[in-house]
């Protein structure tokens, strides 16, 4: 396009000019579209794009399924407690691999609570993945604190969820109007909002640092679980503990169940009953150097809601606590592999082959 | 508000939307004037009442002059009162801090233990622009190239007309004023050129530009830590990075004013193609160098006089365009080393020019060649002391960039480095030598419009995480 060809041109050449120059500009705005859909679409079908955690044990999921789609799937939801804490792997001695027996997967996501655990869940069923049985871990201290969206963003992609995920996320966030802005905001142009991670995985030669790999994916076996230490030095461990002290020691001082992690809890029980999943609460095991920051008067009070969630719920609730001693931690509250292959281990001979057994003697009665 | 920014985009759709659909060209000036003022105000709203203070009083300086008829001793007196409250105004808010540093250090090195104030006053953004377009108007009206404009309404617009108010180009009253006067009807033509501006312009600051800022800041910021060839990366990364930060902001700015049914200058003609410095010039900030040229070189006797005149001439010109810039010493030495380069080119030119030989060979393919290569290294000499923080800093990137010395690679991945290089380079060499504008008429429209939403994507895609501001904003 020349400027000289703007003007001072005769009548017939300058509507032809005009009609080109519309015509471009149209084509331009259908393609920009078009790419921004065809993007979305590729965002929807590859979310561990954009969101890596979630797309990669997606990913090894439904691998794991289709190589045997019919064993009743078990998963569990939690935090890092439960990703580096609960091992399928080590289920092998536990529950058999019969036809009919379960298969565990661990689905925890870094740093989420409740909130993020209902959230998964519905993204699960949406990706057509139906569990027989849910496992949900009860952490104390993301029961007693409100989250904002911006920790949230720590761990869910918000461009990748679709409309009823958004939704659901919007009843835990104080400014829900900022979260759609962002949903709307990826869905118009997904290109700018997911440039850097888009850049880094589809065209590496145009980016200006080498993308580090996201190190909740480092050391995560095919069925979810994620061992980022294999043992710590005691000076580490004491270093870490201290480390945590100082974070959770107030929080827990202060501990009250707070009213948005109780309602994810409770709707996260009531979506797996409407869809005929099992479900089971699992307080996961801490170490000594843990237990003792708790105050009485915060025991009391988890020991009160726990019962109350059991009895208007109806779930199981599991008490791991005591059940690893301080070697099995890395830090009081995360355990080691060892430490996880003994909660496991346990978890698995207790519940899941009890439960197990008791299905199937009702399948054979019936 | 940054041209590439979303309340940008907001603001300038809605301007654009209101503006066409408005049947009045009065109308129409109005909201172009009421929005360029709620732009700058953005920034600043008491400095946004400064611009109209001065505009008006420039204004009336030039009804002023126009009623002065022959007199000649009321004409230069009301010249001379404009010149001293613009340049004033611009030493004042810019310069007044650097002149009592440099009187400062002046007195100490001389034994004194003088501690003169620092004055806490706010750059207005844009200053050095608008008062170029200001002194240019005045001196027109004085010298009678231009009618005084009688209507304030257009003089405002003139000088605070949104897209070219922060960052230039600098326009000239008989460009722009009788823009002003025509009624504007919606042109589709008008509004593709104005895209296409838009969208290189948004490409050259968002996917070239702010990227080699990650070559080159690190370095430019801490020059002994780094190896010869991150310096070399730097020094070339910038010399990218400010051409395609300041041209992309004239794009914009000139795509913008299209939109609008306003046609801005040129302001570059891909300077690093340029084969002698001199050339450069006339194809680097083009608004600016003719602004110097016709305002300082030219008044100042130009190459009317003896070698040693013109040589003079030319060192004052570039040192005071050095010195426009920004108020650092820095700048005058960028602004000297191109007088110098100059002076050089001109006894080189003369030598040349009388020989058959030489002047065969600089012609020829090779030649050419290698002009444009010392000239883009020369350039890139003196970008060194434009971007480097002290001289200490210059002189120590300099020395890496010609002596090897062993330090830290470059702070980003080389590959995206050369992948820009490579793309820029190919660019200008198309542009330059193949008619791209003949091209783009013979391509069917579909794929012209790939073309666009190509740059579009790609500008988006290579965005970085936090708006830069423009390179040149601080100007």
């Amino acid at each position: 396009m020349d400027e000289s060809k703007v003007s001072n041109r005769p009548r017939e050449t300058r509507r032809l000019l005009h009609r080109r120059a519309w015509q471009t500009l149209a084509w331009t705005l259908v393609w920009v579209v078009g790419s921004q859909v065809a993007v979305r679409g590729l965002i929807l079908r590859r979310p561990e794009l954009v969101d890596v955690e979630f797309g990669r044990k997606l990913a090894d999921l439904q691998a794991a399924v289709s190589k045997q789609p019919e064993r009743p799937l078990v998963l569990m939801l939690g935090s890092s407690r439960v990703a580096t804490g609960f091992r399928p792997d080590a289920l092998v001695g536990g529950v058999s691999k019969g036809q009919n027996d379960p298969l565990a997967f661990n689905f925890a996501q870094v740093g989420s609570g409740p909130e993020i655990a209902h959230l998964t869940l519905q993204r699960l069923l949406n990706s057509g993945v139906k569990p027989s049985w849910v496992l949900l871990e009860f952490w104390p201290p993301t029961w007693g604190a409100v989250r904002s969206l911006h920790e949230f963003r720590d761990q869910v992609e918000i461009g990748a969820l679709h409309w009823n995920e958004v939704r659901l996320l919007a009843h835990y966030v104080a400014r829900p109007k900022y979260l759609y802005r962002q949903w709307y905001l990826s869905l118009l142009v997904p290109t700018f909002a997911h440039r850097d991670q888009l850049v880094g995985g589809l065209t590496p030669t145009l980016a200006l640092k080498s993308p580090e790999p996201d190190r909740r994916c480092l050391n995560l076996d095919a069925l979810g679980w994620w061992s980022p230490k294999q043992t710590v030095e005691e000076d580490e461990r004491l270093e870490l503990i201290a480390q945590y002290e100082k974070t959770y020691q107030q929080r827990l001082q202060r501990f009250a169940i707070a009213k948005v992690p109780d309602r994810a809890l409770r709707a996260m029980i009531s979506l797996c009953q409407s869809q005929e999943i099992r479900v089971s609460v699992v307080v996961l095991p801490e170490g000594r150097s843990f237990q003792s920051l708790y105050p009485d008067s915060a025991m009391a009070e988890i020991r009160q809601y726990l019962t109350t969630i059991a009895r208007e719920t109806g779930v199981q609730v599991v008490d791991a606590r005591d059940w690893v001693g301080e070697d099995g931690f890395m830090d009081g509250h995360h355990l080691l592999p060892t430490g996880a292959a003994i909660f496991t281990q346990r978890l698995g001979r207790e519940i899941l082959q009890t439960q197990v057994a008791v299905r199937s003697d009702q399948t054979g009665r019936n | 508000m940054l041209f590439c920014s979303r309340e940008f985009l907001f603001f300038f759709v809605t301007v654009l939307a209101i503006y066409w659909g408005l049947p009045w060209t009065r109308a129409r000036l109005i909201l172009l004037l009421a929005a360029s003022f709620y732009f700058y105000a953005c920034w600043n709203k008491w400095l946004a009442l400064l611009i109209a203070a001065t505009s008006t009083f420039d204004y009336a300086v030039g009804l002023a002059l126009d009623r002065s008829g022959m007199n000649q001793r009321r004409r230069a007196y009301l010249l001379g009162l404009s010149l001293t409250i613009n340049l004033g105004l611009l030493a004042y808010f810019k310069y007044a801090n650097f002149f009592l540093d440099s009187l400062e250090q002046l007195l100490r090195s001389m034994g004194a233990s003088t501690q003169l104030p620092t004055l806490r006053v706010i750059l207005p953004i844009g200053i050095s622009f608008y008062t170029f377009e200001a002194i240019n108007y005045t001196v027109d009206v004085y010298k009678r190239r231009v009618p005084a404009e009688r209507d304030l309404t257009r003089f405002l617009l003139f000088i605070t007309f949104f897209p070219h108010l922060v960052a230039g180009p600098i326009v000239r009253a008989r460009d722009f004023l009788p823009q002003l006067r025509q009624a504007k009807r919606w042109n589709w033509s008008r509004m593709q050129l104005g895209v296409q501006y838009f969208l290189l312009g948004l490409v050259k600051k968002l996917a070239v530009a702010d990227r080699m800022a990650a070559y080159s800041d690190p370095v430019f910021a801490n020059p002994e830590a780094y190896g010869t060839l991150a310096v070399w990366v730097a020094v070339i990364a910038y010399a990218l990075q400010i051409y395609c930060d300041f041209s992309g902001y004239t794009d914009m700015a000139i795509g913008c004013a299209h939109m609008l049914g306003y046609k801005l200058s040129p302001n570059f003609n891909l300077p690093y193609l340029a084969r002698n410095v001199s050339e450069f010039w006339r194809r680097w900030h083009i608004s600016l160098s003719t602004w110097l040229r016709d305002y300082l070189f030219i008044p100042l006797g130009g190459s009317r006089g003896t070698r040693t005149r013109t040589a003079l001439n030319l060192m004052i010109t570039m040192t005071l365009g050095g010195l426009w810039h920004g108020a650092s010493w820095n700048f005058v030495l960028w602004g000297l080393f191109h007088g110098a380069l100059l002076v050089a080119h001109r006894g080189f030119r003369e030598f040349s020019e009388t020989r058959a030989g030489p002047r065969r060979w600089l012609d020829g393919q090779l030649g050419t060649a290698l002009s444009i290569l010392t000239t883009f290294g020369f350039v890139c000499v003196g970008w060194i002391f434009f971007r480097a923080t002290t001289l200490a800093d210059a002189l120590s990137l300099v020395e890496r960039l010609v002596i090897p010395h062993a330090g830290a690679a470059s702070p980003a991945l080389l590959a995206a480095f050369g992948v820009t290089l490579l793309v820029v380079s190919a660019c200008h060499l198309l542009v330059e030598y193949a008619s791209v504008a003949r091209i783009l008429d013979r391509i069917p429209t579909p794929l012209v419009g790939f073309g666009y939403a190509t740059l579009l994507i790609t500008a988006l895609a290579l965005a970085p995480s936090a708006e830069t501001p423009f390179v040149y904003f601080q100007f």
